[in-house]
């Protein structure tokens, strides 16, 4: 029996101590790039005090932004009729909503580029006076198309995680289909939508190979330190990604504790 | 009062097949078994889901193409359906401030009714911390509040431990008094304390319906029977329907020929009376004993207080 209890704290023991190294292991690997930067930021006055640092570091926000309340406002009818409707081809419908999360960068730019000029769509917008090659627009555009599956795809699974139930009684209580939606449904589902802004923004504030291509400028401030580096070297272009680490982390940081406050609140 | 005509409907893996029913202003049950279509018979009153083919009456009026919040009935689904991110106040509110009544009259009506169903120290919780039988008590008030025209209740009582079950089905028997009620269940005990009228609900089609004491007593076919728990014993070439309590055992006998003999092969002591189990040539049946002479392994003799001969 001894021997048994032994062996058995053993086996415990071992999987333990793998699992704890394993996992050690990777955290170290996401960890470590991030506190070296942080350690060893480089001449941070200088590149607080670049105006065009500052100016990029604007644009990337703006731009996560406005492409994240257009996911939000555009994202959240279609993750809801996914949810709750089935209907011929839906399955594809999902198929294509995922797939700007798999196709490399610069392959984004150059379909967004080519929807631009090589469809009758781009034609309409340009007689429209909609510009959206190398201005601010473009890049909310190619940030939207990047960062949206991630929105559609958390609403979604908060939609179908609600009881029907709730939403059929709501209705029976006198209250329409919209009205339903607006005081039962989407409140419910706020925790997500919280999720999916934050990883739409997160998406969108990273990105750079489709933004060279559609919208070169303004510089976000992915390009600019993409810019001092190809230019200047290491040195210049650690600053700036120094500023960008902080102000991201700043900014997820603020939105969790938002999301905490929240849920510990419900 | 409600009447469908010709209803059908194909729900998720449900189906309701040409349904024709008059329902009065009694308490309504709609019994039958799990996956019977009863849910889909009731969404359908409620407006929450529209019929494929058929008319639905109110009054007769037709309301088929009428959408739920304008048809004020109440209904409570089987997990209440009560909305978690709002106090039990606040859920029982909501249909009020939807039609748009003054404060004064909501809180007078919000204070009628959780006094009638004692919930009025539950007002300011959260539904998450409610037990069943007080979330159930809720989502009645919720319907209730409104005073709607009818209220529809699907299983009230399947989520319930045995207490917070009578508790409901008297305070159902009350609220039945006051407006009409149809409530589905799969529980035949159920449907016979609260129903004035049973509609019997099987593989999308209405089975049986009329008054309760004629459906009980008088099964329309080994299911149905079957169903409402009585024995089904085939003898000299007839099929009987026997409820156990029905049912006379006695010691073997071997001087008395006209009576069935069978073995007893389980037996559960409820203390004051028995449970019997008891196996005939090609069946086996229940009963009811209340002496304490009887063993597993005995040999008995059965006769029937009461039967039914089922037509098929």
């Amino acid at each position: 029996m001894f021997k048994d209890t032994f062996n058995k704290n053993m086996v415990n023991y071992w999987f333990m101590a793998s699992f704890l190294i394993i996992s050690v292991m990777i955290f170290l690997f996401i960890f470590i790039p991030i506190i070296t930067m942080l350690l060893n930021p480089g001449d941070i006055s200088t590149a607080i005090a670049d105006k065009e640092v500052i100016n990029s570091l604007l644009v990337s926000l703006k731009a996560a932004f406005t492409a994240t309340v257009i996911a939000l406002i555009f994202g959240v009818p279609l993750s809801y009729i996914l949810s709750r409707y089935e209907f011929l081809g839906k399955n594809i419908v999902e198929a294509i909503i995922d797939i700007p999360m798999a196709i490399p960068h610069s392959v984004t730019g150059i379909m967004i580029l080519t929807v631009i000029y090589g469809t009758p769509i781009g034609t309409v917008l340009k007689n429209y006076g909609v510009m959206i090659v190398d201005n601010f627009w473009g890049i909310v555009v190619v940030m939207l198309y990047v960062g949206i599956p991630f929105m559609i795809n958390t609403a979604k699974n908060g939609f179908s995680m609600i009881d029907e139930e709730l939403e059929n009684v709501s209705r029976t209580l006198g209250a329409s289909q919209i009205k339903t939606f607006f005081n039962i449904s989407l409140p419910l589902i706020k925790n997500n939508l919280i999720s999916g802004s934050i990883l739409t923004f997160a998406r969108g504030i990273s990105e750079v190979g489709a933004i060279l291509i559609v919208a070169y400028f303004p510089k976000t401030a992915p390009v600019l330190i993409l810019d001092r580096f190809n230019e200047y070297g290491l040195s210049a272009s650690k600053p700036i990604a120094v500023i960008m680490i902080v102000v991201s982390i700043l900014l997820f940081a603020t939105l969790r504790i938002f999301q905490y406050k929240n849920n510990r609140d419900s | 009062m409600i009447e469908l005509k010709n209803i059908s409907k194909i729900w998720k893996e449900f189906q309701l097949k040409n349904v024709n029913l008059k329902l009065s202003e009694d308490y309504t049950i709609l019994l039958g078994p799990s996956g019977a279509g009863k849910s889909i018979i009731i969404k359908c009153i409620a407006g929450i889901l529209k019929p494929n083919s058929g008319r639905i009456y109110y009054n007769g009026e037709d309301i088929t193409d009428i959408p739920p919040e304008k048809r004020n009935f109440g209904y409570v689904p089987q997990n209440y359906g009560l909305f978690p991110h709002m106090t039990v106040y606040k859920n029982i509110d909501y249909g009020l401030k939807l039609k748009k009544f003054g404060k004064l009259e909501r809180e007078k009506r919000i204070k009628e009714i959780s006094e009638f169903l004692n919930i009025d120290k539950l007002l300011s919780r959260n539904p998450t911390t409610l037990s069943g039988g007080e979330q159930q008590r809720v989502a009645i008030a919720r319907a209730l509040v409104l005073h709607p025209k009818i209220l529809l209740l699907d299983e009230p009582t399947s989520a319930l431990d045995i207490h917070n079950k009578e508790t409901i089905i008297n305070e159902l028997k009350k609220i039945g008094e006051l407006l009409p009620i149809i409530h589905i269940t799969h529980d035949f005990l159920e449907a016979k304390m609260l129903g004035k009228n049973i509609v019997f609900v099987s593989n999308g089609e209405i089975v049986d319906y009329g008054d309760k004491e004629e459906i009980f007593n008088n099964p329309k076919n080994e299911k149905i029977a079957k169903f409402f728990g009585y024995n089904i014993i085939k003898y000299n070439g007839k099929l009987y329907g026997v409820e156990p309590h029905n049912i006379i055992v006695k010691k073997y006998n071997s001087n008395i020929k006209d009576e069935l003999a069978g073995e007893i092969t389980g037996m559960y002591d409820f203390g004051h009376y028995k449970k019997l189990i008891i196996s005939l040539n090609d069946s086996t049946i229940k009963s009811i004993y209340y002496g304490d002479d009887l063993n597993i392994g005995d040999k008995v003799l059965i006769s029937f207080k009461k039967y039914v001969v089922l037509n098929d």
